[in-house]
């Protein structure tokens, strides 16, 4: 039975459950929105509307593809941006606003669900639209005279996956209360099926173009377009896997600062390598390039034009030309060898760039301390990551390497990632350490701040020694000036009053520890004021009870680690499936079969050529 | 600030808007294929 509670002029903030009327309002709309697209794909299965098939088409016209993969195509790169918006918005409401008082009473949810919702239904689409042809040679048999595009079907399986995370979050916040960090396992979720639909829309495609040259009809978009759709796929992929750097961007990461070149080279490693060898000469160089520019027009819009804390960004441009040079050598022949040396490359001077231009662009600057730490992190996940990007490129052109191999990579890739994310998240507090703050006003609710760590080891060579104020309508990061062994000043004044929650944070190797300078009373989940005292010396503790006060630290162990699990199991089958699904479309085409359509990169790689000529504007 | 508003206070009720239309959408799949295949077994 579902229980409701009234709460008549409550506190401020539950800590949990969404408002009926939200969740009525949601339910309505969805609910129309998804019988009109059901009455129109059972009209049009049952052929009593053409009107489907001819959008379909008139949208392929355009892009020399099949109608089942064009229109489901659009669809899925307007539904992205559309969530990878909302995410970037959300993030930014958390880091400025603090948590959510439901998990509808957020405007940018509705931005990420309806964004999922329509990655679902573009899936969808795709499965339904095909009549009276096989889409494809790996497409699948729902009945005798319905099939459907295994893309469609892994499009779906991602949207569907991200979608159950919705829910599940809001189980997980019961359970254990709100935890306001991007890197819930059940946010994952959201931001792991979003990215990894590109996957199913790089199968998608393939099959479309494979459907087309057994026809024999001339496709009709110019070779300049057909590389720039897969440049996008790519950059688009590159975007999602970079949205789970963003606490980095924004600067204030909960974990420790040797995880973000590791997921910068991971991401750059996989959607670089992938996308050079796709799409041929310029590629992996377009790919960066369509990051930065979506990118940077969604974090102009979220910050300055919407008003909240302006996300960062990567750069992977160094990264991308090292995989554009590393393509003029004879290794492009050898996709392994290529994915594996580009990985490297990548993880070494690739991170060299990326170190170079947190000094200009990143809040939180990479610091000396964790340069063996990182290299040892990075490198392999690099490796992996690389070879995993052209596991998928030679998937999508018909020639995965056998089986045993391919399945050693995929298993190798993901224990190399686990063990170094478990790694990089290991972090200590220094036992009996502890930090005096002096406070001085500097207007109102505003002070600056003198500080002395005891001991002074604390932060011999630290990453950051910092304060930061946020969740009180805005974010202050004030990286702390060294004024003697042990002792620090702000150089702005930090806001110590209202909503704010004002910390002294210290991150040096492994040492990850905060102390509260001001935190406020939150009856909602009965916690106590720390005032802001004008001198105080506190104690340093784990960073997470202080950033992430929601999470109910007491929940038993057997439940934290069993809702984990089923995270992890729906995760497992998510990659499976695309594993899956990349492996029958490989096992189903012909090498060299896209050749028309990126003649350049399938020469280069010496994949058999049938014919027509080399189109030297291609690239 | 004050609220006045009504909770949910089961998770599935945060589940109808976007998650039971998908849930139903597959469902739906799934029943066709099913017939199909039931269909096949009883045409061999």
């Amino acid at each position: 039975m579902i229980q409701t509670t009234l709460l008549l002029a409550a506190e401020p903030k539950p800590a949990g459950g969404a408002a009926l009327g939200e969740v009525f309002a949601a339910t309505a709309g969805v609910g129309f929105v998804t019988l009109l697209l059901l009455g129109l794909a059972v009209a049009h299965r049952t052929r009593r509307t053409t009107v489907l098939a001819r959008f379909a088409d008139a949208v392929g016209r355009r892009t020399g593809r099949p109608g089942w993969v064009a229109l489901p195509a659009v669809m899925v790169a307007l539904s992205l941006i559309t969530a990878l918006f909302g995410m970037l918005w959300d993030i930014s409401l958390h880091i400025g606003r603090g948590r959510d008082e439901g998990p509808l009473a957020n405007p940018a949810h509705y931005f990420i669900l309806v964004g999922l919702f329509l990655v679902f239904a573009a899936g969808m689409l795709a499965v339904v639209l095909p009549l009276d042809e096989k889409p494809g040679p790996a497409s699948v048999k729902i009945t005798k005279h319905w099939h459907a595009p295994v893309g469609g079907i892994l499009i779906a399986a991602s949207g569907f996956y991200a979608l159950i995370g919705f829910p599940l979050d809001d189980v997980w916040h019961r359970l254990f209360g709100q935890d306001v960090t991007l890197w819930g396992p059940t946010h994952l979720m959201l931001i792991t099926g979003a990215g990894l639909s590109l996957i199913g829309q790089l199968v998608l495609e393939q099959e479309g173009h494979a459907a087309t040259a057994g026809t024999g009809v001339k496709e009709a978009a110019k070779p300049i377009v057909l590389w720039g759709l897969r440049v996008a796929a790519l950059g688009g992929m590159l975007i999602g896997l970079s949205v789970f750097q963003a606490e980095y961007d924004f600067g204030v990461p909960q974990f420790r600062l040797v995880l973000q070149p590791m997921m910068i080279a991971g991401a750059a490693g996989l959607a670089l390598v992938a996308a050079r060898l796709v799409g041929g000469r310029g590629a992996a160089l377009g790919a960066a390039i369509f990051f930065l520019t979506l990118r940077g027009v969604i974090s102009l819009i979220v910050g300055p034009a919407l008003g909240e804390p302006t996300p960062s960004l990567p750069l992977y441009l160094g990264s991308a030309i090292l995989i554009e040079l590393l393509a003029l050598t004879p290794l492009l022949r050898s996709p392994m060898a290529f994915g594996a040396v580009g990985g490297l490359l990548i993880g070494t001077l690739g991170s060299v760039t990326e170190a170079i231009w947190s000094y200009v662009a990143m809040p939180l600057p990479w610091t000396s301390d964790m340069r063996v730490e990182g290299l040892l992190m990075t490198v392999p996940v690099a490796v992996a990551a690389g070879l995993c990007g052209a596991l998928l490129s030679m998937g999508v052109q018909g020639r995965l390497p056998r089986p045993a191999l391919s399945r050693t990579v995929l298993v190798a890739s993901l224990l190399v990632l686990t063990a170094s994310v478990g790694n990089g998240l290991y972090a200590t507090v220094p036992e009996g350490a502890e930090a005096t703050v002096a406070l001085t006003p500097a207007g109102e609710g505003m002070a600056n701040a003198e500080v002395t760590l005891d001991p002074a080891s604390v932060a011999d060579d630290p990453s950051w020694v910092q304060l930061t104020a946020w969740q009180g309508g805005g974010l202050v990061v004030d990286r702390l000036e060294r004024t003697g062994p042990g002792t620090y000043r702000s150089t702005e004044p930090v806001p110590v009053d209202g909503d704010w929650k004002t910390l002294l944070r210290v991150h040096d190797g492994r040492t990850l520890a905060a102390t509260p300078v001001f935190l406020p009373e939150d009856v909602a989940i009965d916690a106590e004021e720390v005032p802001a005292e004008a001198t105080s010396t506190r104690g340093f503790v784990p960073e997470i009870t202080l950033l992430q006060r929601e999470r109910d630290l007491d929940a038993p162990g057997w439940l934290w680690a069993a809702s984990n699990a089923v995270v992890l199991v729906l995760s497992l089958a998510l990659i499976l499936a695309l594993a899956w699904g990349v492996g029958r479309l490989s096992r189903r085409i012909t090498p060299g079969t896209f050749d028309d359509e990126s003649p350049i990169a399938a020469q280069e790689q010496g994949l058999p050529h049938r014919g027509g000529a080399l189109r030297p504007g291609v690239a | 600030m004050t609220y006045d508003v009504v909770l949910a206070h089961h998770p599935l009720v945060t589940a109808l808007p976007f998650v039971v239309p998908a849930c139903i959408v597959v469902g739906l799949i799934g029943a066709i294929i099913w017939r199909d295949r039931r269909e096949d077994r009883v045409d061999r």
